[in-house]
Order: C-alpha cells, then sequence, then structure tokens
C-alpha cells in the first residue's frame, strides 16, 4: 500500500501539532485527532465502512477498564490494581437499571471472563448493551495487563451519513515519534478500509483538542 | 482485530492476484466458468444492492440503488425475465427486500424513509404500507424480516435523534404496530434475521459490534434478550446455519471482511476469520481488496461463504469456500463475473447461485455437481452452441 504521506510531511505536522500545546499549555490532557475528508463515496449506495484498529501507543491513557471476572480473574484483577467486580457482586445490581446505568458510566469498558460474559443478559439486562459498554472477552490464557492495555490502544473508524470523519490517535504528552507512528498506522488502515482506498481520501489533517489543523494530505 | 495491514512506501499500490497457477486453482476450485444467464437491470446507471428469493424459487426481486424494486422470473433453465417493469418507485433508498417463506406471490420491502411496503404479486401492486408514527417522526430503517409463520415483520433502523436504534415488530395478519425493542444496541443495527425454522426467534447485529438473539414470545425486551455475542467491531451481515449435529450457528460477516461463527447454545465462538485468512483461502493475495459478500446454506446441510475481489471492478475473482470443521476449504470458483457484487442468494434446490452488485448487473450460475452427467454442465452446452454459431456463419455464403 503506498502511504502519500511523506515521513517528512507527517513528521513536520507531529510536531506542529506538539510545539502548539507546548506553546499554550492546558489544564487538561490535549487529545490528537486524525480528521479525515473523503471523496468518491456515496453513503447511499456504496458499502458500509467501519473498523477497528491496535495502534502501537495508547492514545487514551486515562482510560478506565473494568473486569467481570470468575474466581481467578478476580484475584489477578486485586494483584494488578484492576477494579473488578464478580459475579455476586452483579448480582447484587438486582437488574437494576438505574444501577447498570450508573455502572456503565463510571467505567469506559469492560471486560468479562467466559463464564461471566455469558451470563451478562440474565444478571443485568440490556444494561450494557444500550450504553454501548458490553465487555469483551477475557480469554485465561492472556495477561490481564496485556489485554486492557490493548482496549486501550484500540480506536474505532466509523463512518456517519458526511463525508468526514474524525477518530483520537494519541495525546499532546507523546513523544514525535509515537505520536507519528500512530498516525502512520492508523491512515494505513482507513485506506485499506476503503474500497478504491487512497481514491475515496480528499484530505487528512492532524489537530490536538485546542490546537490548529495541520495537513497531512 | 487488525493490527497492521500491508503498507509500503512504494508509489504503486500493490495489485491483487491469485496466489496459485490457474491450474492448481482449477484442482482447488470447482471451476463454473460462465454464467448460465445474465441480465442488466436498467440502461442507465444503477447498483444491485437487496436480493430475495421466493419459496418455490420462482421469483427473484431485486432492490436498486436508484430506489426501484424490480421482480423477475426465473426459469427451470435459469433464466431471468423481468416481470412487468418496476414493482416500485420510491422517493428514499431501498433497504431491505424479503419475499414471504410460505407465499411465493408477496413480499415487503423496506425504505430508508421508514416505510415497508407489502405487495401482492398477482395484482402487481402495493397491498399495505407498513409504518411507525407511535413516537411522531418515521424512524430510518437499515432492514428488514419476515418470522418463519410469515405473522411477525421485524425492522431495524440507525440510531435516531434521541441516540437509540430500534428494532419495530408489526403483525402483518393484523396489519398493526406491535412495539419495539430499543435498549439492546448502542449504534446503528445493520441486519435482522429470523430463525428458519423457529418462528419466535431472531437475531440482530449492530455497528456496535453485538449480535443478540431474541425469543420474542417473552413479554419485555429484558426477557426477550437471549444471548449477545460481542465480535469487538462493527457487523454488516448475519446468517442462521446448522452444524452438522443440527446445533444452531450463526454467522457473522463484519464490515473489515471478517467471518465470526457463534454457537447459540453454548455461546462460544466456534471460528473467527479474518480477512486475511479469508483472502489466503481464497488464493488471492490482497485482503484489502477482499469482499466478503454473505454466507449461504448449502443442500448437503453445510454452507459456505461466497467473497471475491474489489480488484479491477470485482471482475478478477468470485468463489466459495465451504465451512467445514472450523475451516474454510476452496468449492466453486465462477467465471465470467464483471461486477463487485454486493448481494446473493443461492437456490438450495436447483444449486444456482444469484448475484448483483455494482454494475448493476443480476448474474446466474448454475453450480452442477462434478459427479453429475458432464454433457448436462453449462460448459458443455456453451461448447455445443459455440460450435453451431461457427458451423451457420461458415454456411452463409459471401
Amino acid at each position: 500500500m503506498a502511504s502519500k504521506v511523506s515521513r517528512d510531511i507527517l513528521y513536520e505536522c507531529v510536531n506542529e501539532v506538539l510545539k502548539g500545546s507546548e506553546k499554550k499549555r492546558r489544564r487538561f490532557l490535549e487529545t490528537v485527532e486524525l480528521q479525515i475528508g473523503l471523496k468518491n463515496y456515496d453513503p447511499q449506495k456504496d458499502k458500509r465502512f467501519s473498523g477497528t484498529v491496535k495502534l502501537k501507543y495508547i492514545p487514551r491513557p486515562k482510560m478506565q477498564v473494568c473486569v467481570l471476572g470468575d474466581q481467578q480473574h478476580c484475584d489477578e484483577a486485586k494483584a494488578n490494581d484492576i477494579p473488578y467486580m464478580d459475579a455476586e457482586a452483579l448480582k447484587k445490581l438486582n437488574k437494576n437499571k438505574k444501577l447498570v446505568k450508573k455502572l456503565a458510566k463510571k467505567y469506559d469498558a469492560f471486560l468479562a471472563s467466559e463464564s461471566l460474559i455469558k451470563q451478562i443478559p440474565r444478571l443485568l439486562g440490556p444494561g450494557l448493551n444500550k450504553a454501548g459498554k458490553f465487555p469483551g472477552l477475557l480469554g485465561h490464557g492472556e495477561s490481564m495487563v496485556q489485554k486492557i492495555d490493548e482496549v486501550k490502544a484500540t480506536i474505532k473508524f466509523q463512518m456517519k451519513k458526511v463525508l468526514c470523519l474524525s477518530v483520537a490517535v494519541g495525546h499532546v504528552k507523546m513523544s514525535t515519534d509515537e505520536l507519528a507512528q500512530n498516525v502512520h498506522l492508523s491512515i494505513n488502515f482507513l485506506v485499506s478500509l476503503l474500497k478504491k482506498h487512497w481514491q475515496n481520501v480528499r484530505s487528512l489533517h492532524i489537530k490536538s483538542s485546542m490546537g490548529s489543523a495541520q495537513r497531512l494530505y | 482485530m487488525y493490527e497492521d495491514p500491508q503498507s509500503s512506501d512504494e508509489e504503486s499500490p500493490v495489485p491483487d492476484t491469485d496466489t496459485c497457477s490457474s491450474k492448481e486453482l482449477e484442482q482447488l476450485f470447482q471451476q463454473e466458468l460462465s454464467p448460465g444467464f445474465e441480465v442488466a437491470a436498467s440502461l442507465k446507471r444503477t447498483c444491485g444492492l437487496h436480493l430475495s428469493q421466493s419459496c418455490d424459487y420462482s421469483k427473484l426481486a431485486v432492490a436498486l440503488s436508484r430506489k426501484e424494486l424490480q421482480v423477475y422470473h426465473v426459469g427451470e433453465g435459469g433464466d431471468l425475465v423481468l416481470a412487468n417493469g418496476s414493482l416500485g418507485r420510491y422517493e428514499s433508498s431501498i433497504r431491505g427486500v424479503k419475499f414471504f417463506n410460505g407465499d411465493p406471490n408477496s413480499l415487503v420491502c423496506c425504505t430508508e424513509a421508514g416505510d415497508i411496503y407489502q405487495y401482492d404479486l398477482r395484482s402487481g401492486s402495493e397491498v399495505y404500507r407498513f409504518e411507525d408514527t407511535s413516537e411522531g417522526r418515521k424512524k430510518t430503517m437499515t432492514s428488514c424480516d419476515i418470522n418463519r409463520n410469515d405473522r411477525v415483520l421485524c425492522a431495524s433502523t440507525e440510531v435516531q435523534k434521541n441516540g437509540d436504534s430500534y428494532l419495530l415488530f408489526f403483525d402483518v395478519r393484523e396489519r398493526a404496530y406491535l412495539g419495539c425493542y430499543w435498549e439492546c444496541h448502542s449504534e446503528d443495527i445493520t441486519h435482522v434475521r429470523f430463525h428458519p425454522t423457529d418462528p419466535d426467534l431472531f437475531a440482530s447485529a449492530s455497528v456496535d459490534g453485538l449480535t443478540n438473539v431474541f425469543d420474542i414470545s417473552k413479554l419485555t425486551e429484558d426477557d426477550a434478550m437471549q444471548y449477545c455475542f460481542n465480535a469487538e467491531t462493527s457487523i454488516d451481515s448475519i446468517n442462521w446455519h446448522t452444524d452438522p449435529t443440527g446445533r444452531d450457528l450463526v454467522a457473522c460477516v463484519t464490515t473489515t471482511n471478517d467471518l465470526h461463527l457463534y454457537d447459540v447454545k453454548s455461546q462460544d465462538q466456534i471460528a473467527l476469520f479474518d480477512r486475511e485468512e479469508i483472502t489466503k483461502s481464497l488464493r488471492r493475495s490482497s485482503s484489502i481488496d477482499c469482499n466478503v459478500v454473505a454466507t449461504h446454506n448449502d443442500a448437503n446441510g453445510s454452507f459456505f461463504v461466497l467473497a471475491g475481489s474489489n480488484f479491477n471492478r470485482g471482475s478478477e475473482c468470485l468463489r466459495t469456500l465451504k465451512y467445514d470443521n472450523k475451516c474454510l476449504l476452496p468449492y466453486r470458483s465462477f467465471g465470467g463475473n464483471r461486477q463487485i457484487v454486493r448481494a446473493s442468494v443461492y437456490n438450495e434446490r436447483d444449486q444456482y447461485l444469484i448475484a448483483t452488485g455494482e454494475a448493476g448487473l443480476i448474474t446466474l450460475w448454475k453450480c452442477l455437481d462434478v459427479s453429475s452427467n458432464p454433457s448436462n454442465g453449462v460448459n458443455s452446452a456453451s461448447k455445443s452452441l459455440k460450435q453451431k454459431l461457427h458451423v451457420s456463419h461458415r454456411a452463409k455464403p459471401y
């Protein structure tokens, strides 16, 4: 896949974005977004595109993940200072919609052991579904910390009806290298999602929350 | 989940090709050399988006991107004949079309604007229009399906202004709006599919990555929701299949052309084929050009995946892969395909595959068993046709 964004331009823009945030420091950690303008794409006719990709560096370090675990996973979570709940704790919610909603709001994402994930509809009802926070599967073969980092590093591209979209790919405390790599990976993935690849991309910009947009393509 | 797609700093993109010789392809895939029949849906530029075939396989409904619904007669020889022009023309895009399960003359068609039109093909006219105006504005629809006994109609919606996406239910006989589910998905619901034999069971899939299975005989949405499968990536379409022991399976095709397969009762994900694996099984080189169209039940109790390549406008590759015990095996290769395929139906009885897509063509292939008499095959039929033409041409005085 030919990348139409040269290494020079990529690093130049990334540096501009980081410099911009240095100059005017904000009271919060600014996110860096990749903004995409599309062309030759008809949302009425063309296949819907949307996809998730795991970035190399975590773009949202403050993301809170809660583990809904069996005994083994709860022990592992406790040992690693990771918030967790077991089946008993979920049962105590009594399928109360308000409590489930509150739980959903408290965390950005959930991971659940296989035995628990199968009981979610019965234990909690559709509350997590509605909040868009249905848990991902936490297997026993993988490290919990690694899986959580994976969740934190995963971003979603989602097409709405308009020909532009944006996605968070990093934050201003990342190094130039880290941010550039995340941006590069995101662009390559996006292009791989589009039917006509680069011919569907009209423009690419990156910008920090409060900074000005830097044009990549 | 996608980690690092093909990436190179070369100027020209890597073209998609076969990863083995044509001889090897012939050995791996049963070759359906040319279509049995092909027809253009329109003289004007359009794209075929949805297909549905009647229960007796005699009719085919085609939804076009130019907001037109057509119905074709499918002859015993596999010929397609347009029946009386357009069945319907609409103000908004068609989002789904479905023949009734027990009546080859009735079908429904849903539009983005939130209407579901029911037609009777004997009169060739619209007999009813279902809509949900219970909350004022109609909800934008994304797909529809009708249950096994043709009593319940379900339509899925996009996320509405209030932030909710819905599953709307209608009583077909009473012609009434029954109610909705609205808590089970957080994003656009992309597909709904009733179980092929159980009239109370159905599945919905969404951009939020979830496939929910419901038992609609239960009184509330909470109680109806039986299982939730989380593919963790947007789902484009789903289908019901069974394993060799008769257990229900749900196959989910994602927007990134992966295939997830779940065993419903045990809720286990029994197989996951990402687009790299599917591309490899197809014997193609470029996974970013892979286009998974659908899964279809096969006559022998298994199911297969229909997939192709977007490269060169879809004309290079359209093949099927058979599912067998957690593997996808080379099955058939369809020659003469001239478009990126967007919808397909499979006639299990006669083994016809019908596909439509971005060139607005409707193509029918007759898949014949290798074991059957080769002289009945399409290949030899077309050969004898060519010979006949040759002879008559020669015989003409000049």
